[in-house]
């Protein structure tokens, strides 16, 4: 029993099976969101899911050129990066058993393996656009993942500790974090759209002009396997704002109302509320902005990202010295 | 830009509690406009073969083909029947437009799309008294043309 259940966490809930079927909920929520928006139908629930099985049963191609080692193996290393991070992310209890003192910085670490994978898909690519969007993606990346950290590091700092668990029952007995420190979930959301290359930060990956950037390349399983990594990535920064700046699997209305069991399932059905509410932010953003220039996303964060979450952190400190 | 992002803000919100401004297309259709260009349809009884719509048409849709069987009309002239290319129909209408006795006309049926060239036709008003040539055979003698150069080229390499 000892080796099966944690098997069972690892694979199936809430584990990688669990993450595959949230990543498919979380796009299909994305798409219709954005194609109301627009005014359009959207697609039917299935398509995200029909999407991937029709790439999974596409021919597999690598081009003459590319390393085929390299090609082969780092979609598989992203989508197991995001997986390893969902595990970190306490779906429903503030005892949750993959919790260690540290897990945001591995939180951190393991989503910005996605990054990485695409660096190395365009490095590794004889094609011009390949390399193209690599260097978008690594310009990018200084724009979005420092205040993305600094902006999880804010909660941390409040409540003097690095693992979310805490965060989680330091909210319990204090508003919640969105209220406390509320530039830090600000920056936490826009750096999240830069982390999942959405619009108005899609610059590495650019289909209109660098025709998919590191994917140009990619078709049948790889690509499955990559639209895997970005759907499941959504939903691991989706859920882990939601617990970190939102409570969790707390509201407060129902605070100590319930308990055992049926507390776990509310909670977890909170948190994949709140999860979906962050997703429709996305959502609203996509619909709202259109694509930036490199050099302009580089700029914009850097002025209205950095800067405000360094004041927050001042701020934070200044209170917490007070 | 924050005014212009709190204008297209509203827009926005507004749609997302509007009826959208499509359909499921496949489960639900509209219907095309009363004048829409869609399937080509020959009335054989109507038309009296004078070739107006062949000069007029711009893409060499469309041709007057002789019976294979031979067969001759009262006056002992061959009867030919209107063979189309729709591969190359632009649906612009001229033909419809140009002819005398109205046996050229568009129907509002839009999905056209065939897996095989072959299946791309031009439909025949009285399909029952009626069957027309096959147009892959009728009007396409370009592969042949292709080919025979390549073959010729090939022998030139060999010696």
């Amino acid at each position: 029993m000892d080796t099966v259940m944690p098997l069972f966490y690892v694979l199936i809930f809430p584990g990688f099976v669990f993450l595959v079927g949230a990543g498919f909920l979380a796009e299909f929520f994305d798409r219709k969101v954005y194609a109301r928006l627009q005014s359009r139908q959207g697609p039917p629930w299935y398509q995200p899911f029909a999407d991937i099985v029709k790439l999974l049963a596409k021919e597999d191609i690598v081009t003459d050129g590319a390393d085929r080692g390299i090609v082969n193996i780092v979609p598989l290393f992203g989508l197991t990066a995001v997986a390893a991070s969902f595990l970190y992310v306490p779906l429903w209890t503030a005892q949750w058993p993959f919790s260690f003192t540290g897990d945001l910085i591995v939180i951190v670490y393991l989503l910005t393996i996605p990054a990485f994978v695409l660096v190395l898909m365009g490095w590794y690519s004889p094609n011009p656009f390949g390399a193209l969007g690599t260097g978008r993606v690594i310009t990018q990346l200084f724009g979005y993942e420092v205040p993305f950290t600094l902006a999880l590091l804010t909660p941390a700092l409040v409540a003097q500790s690095w693992r979310v668990t805490d965060l989680l029952a330091y909210q319990t007995t204090h508003f919640w974090f969105v209220a406390t420190t509320p530039i830090a979930f600000f920056v936490a959301v826009v750096a999240l759209v830069g982390k999942l290359e959405r619009i108005p930060f899609d610059i590495p990956h650019a289909e209109t002009e660098i025709v998919g950037g590191p994917m140009v390349e990619y078709t049948g399983r790889k690509l499955a396997l990559l639209r895997m990594m970005f759907q499941t990535e959504t939903v691991v920064g989706a859920a882990l704002i939601a617990v970190i700046f939102l409570g969790g699997p707390y509201c407060p209305w129902l605070g100590g109302m319930l308990t055992g069991i049926t507390a776990s399932i509310v909670g977890f059905f909170i948190v994949m509320l709140k999860t979906l509410l962050i997703v429709f932010v996305l959502s609203v953003i996509k619909a709202l902005f259109a694509r930036l220039r490199i050099e302009q996303m580089v700029h914009w964060c850097l002025l209205y990202l950095a800067i405000p979450i360094l004041v927050q952190i001042l701020i934070v400190i200044i209170i917490a010295a007070t | 830009m924050g005014r212009s992002v709190g204008v297209m803000f509203k827009e926005l919100m507004s749609h997302l509690f509007k009826k959208p401004a499509t359909v499921l297309y496949p489960l639900q259709r509209l219907d095309p406009p009363e004048r829409f260009r869609g399937r080509l349809i020959w009335d054989d009884t109507e038309c009296i073969r004078c070739s107006m719509c062949v000069r007029d048409c711009p893409c060499d849709v469309l041709e007057l083909v002789e019976r294979d069987d031979g067969s001759v009309d009262d006056k002992g002239k061959p009867v030919r029947d209107l063979v189309a290319i729709m591969k190359r129909c632009i649906f612009c209408g001229q033909c419809s437009w140009v002819c005398p006795k109205d046996a050229l006309r568009f129907e509002r049926v839009f999905e056209l799309a065939q897996a095989d060239k072959n299946g791309l036709k031009m439909y025949v008003e009285n399909p029952q008294t009626y069957e027309p040539p096959p147009v892959a055979e009728a009007a396409e003698p370009a592969p042949e043309a292709d080919q025979a150069p390549q073959s010729e080229g090939q022998d030139q390499t060999e010696q």
